[in-house]
């Protein structure tokens, strides 16, 4: 048996820093200079760029002392919101009433989108399980921005209580396809979400204000506010943005439990969340991106570690690519199924296999 | 002679220092460092939860980010024990102070060692238990 101590890097936060702040500063460039900068920013989002880098090598992203650069890690996760929210506003201007070309505006729009998708989610998603509320709340505003605000109620009350059951609307069941999860989550998260808070305001006797009320309260002015930066135009434009975004991250939960059930206890209750019930990657790039999103097994297995600290175990399920590459295979369902449910049937044989939990 | 004394003194100022570092917090050393801050525990670089202390030796204690308990915290030999709200049996603790964060010895069977990762003085962002569904 080998036991040899696996490769760390000190300061991993920078590299999480080189790699999600990048196309910030490219967009930044894009909108100021347009041509070149506008292809670089969109490149640098597309799933081919990070499947090329995950596949041309490997860097260590696994901190020597992760507890040490929590404070750190915090850091970069409120630059990126505060990036997002001075980002989307001026997209919206720009796409609006920029003097750009169309193919210019499009590959902005596209790059932005995309970039609220991947790295303003993983990072709200991120902000929402801290216990520090200033960063819950920075982390609740990106989601709301997306007009996404109930995902901050949904996720941590809805999605990590009964992940990988049928009580989960982002949870996808083997042989769904994208396309069909994509309402049924939307729609299933926004209802439990409310479901579970109306339950905990009668239960508690809370008179504050209803955080839904914030979530569409909050909504609305910021399409008041895309509305005066960019008129009917511009209120289009940040709607179209929101739902490329929002539906990013439910294609992301989509690949990220797809298939994956837990088993039903004899006291009638779930089997506890497990290693096996979620999809992972170690690629190096689009984890740096992602802010470690693909290491998602160990995000449900202690939900308040920051991003750096999680890790990959040998009995966690791994799929064949990163998780942009997956994502993009998400949306043909037909190849998606002839790649992945083979592996379901055998994460599910090796589920039923393992001993019966003793709670 | 008064030379001398100053210098006696002197040492063992300097021994009750550095003997600090190795001896566990007395109650009111625990009340001093920790009574108004929200600290975040670690165990090899997983979270291990987030404790809010507040005044006269009150807990709030997070296990996951969204439920959390109260309870309240007392010195025990050179322990601090905890009792929260569940009922369950008092948790024991030794607190130590290596550099500038605290260390904490789990007194029991699992001996576990947890390090303060971080510190706010702000409150902690969670949920009372048994509001949930």
């Amino acid at each position: 048996m080998q036991h040899s101590k696996p490769k760390t890097s000190a300061h991993v936060v920078r590299f999480f820093a080189v790699a999600s702040l990048a196309p910030v500063v490219l967009l930044v460039l894009a909108i100021l200079f347009g041509g070149f900068w506008t292809g670089a920013a969109l490149i640098y989002m597309t799933m081919m760029f990070s499947y090329l880098l995950d596949m041309m090598g490997h860097l260590s992203t696994d901190p020597e002392d992760a507890e040490t650069e929590y404070h750190a890690a915090d850091r970069l996760s409120t630059v990126l919101a505060v990036s997002h929210f001075v980002l989307l506003p001026i997209v919206v201007y720009v796409l609006a009433n920029g003097a750009l070309s169309i193919g210019e505006h499009v590959a902005i729009f596209f790059a932005t989108g995309l970039f609220m998708g991947q790295v303003s989610n993983s990072n709200a998603h991120e902000l929402v399980h801290r216990t520090d509320p200033r960063l819950r709340a920075l982390g609740t505003w990106v989601y709301i921005s997306i007009l996404f605000g109930h995902h901050t109620t949904a996720h941590p009350k809805v999605h990590h209580r009964f992940v990988a059951t049928d009580k989960d609307p982002n949870s996808a069941p083997k042989g769904m396809s994208f396309y069909r999860f994509l309402p049924h989550a939307w729609i299933g998260s926004f209802k439990a979400g409310l479901m579970v808070e109306n339950a905990m305001r009668k239960r508690a006797k809370t008179k504050t204000i209803h955080p839904y009320a914030i979530y569409l309260g909050g909504s609305a002015l910021c399409l008041v506010l895309a509305f005066i930066l960019g008129g009917f135009w511009g209120l289009l434009t940040y709607i179209a943005l929101s739902l490329f975004a929002s539906s990013q991250l439910m294609l992301s939960d989509y690949v990220q439990h797809y298939g994956l059930r837990r088993r039903v206890l004899e006291t009638g209750e779930f089997e506890p969340v497990g290693p096996m019930h979620s999809w992972n990657s170690p690629r190096w790039f689009s984890s740096l991106l992602m802010l470690n999103a693909p290491r998602h097994s160990d995000h449900h297995a202690h939900p308040m570690t920051p991003y750096i600290g999680l890790t990959i175990t040998p009995d966690m399920p791994l799929w064949p690519r990163g998780l942009p590459t997956m994502a993009t295979l998400a949306l043909f369902p037909r190849t998606w199924r002839r790649v992945m449910d083979r592996r379901v049937d055998r994460v599910m044989r090796q589920i039923e296999n393992s001993s019966a939990p003793s709670d | 002679m008064l030379k001398s004394a100053f210098i006696s003194a002197a040492l063992l100022a300097f021994s009750a220092t550095s003997l600090a570092a190795s001896e566990p917090l007395s109650g009111a050393q625990f009340d001093a460092y920790a009574t108004g801050k929200t600290l975040t525990f670690a165990e090899d670089g997983r979270v291990y939860g987030a404790e809010q202390y507040l005044p006269n030796n009150r807990v709030r204690w997070a296990y996951n980010a969204d439920t959390c308990m109260e309870g309240i915290w007392y010195e025990k030999e050179d322990n601090i024990c905890f009792v929260y709200e569940d009922g369950g049996t008092p948790q024991c603790w030794s607190f130590y102070l290596e550099g500038e964060r605290l260390k904490a010895v789990f007194n029991g069977e699992s001996g576990t060692e947890l390090y303060e990762a971080t510190q706010t003085d702000g409150p902690l962002a969670c949920m009372a238990p048994g509001l949930g569904v």
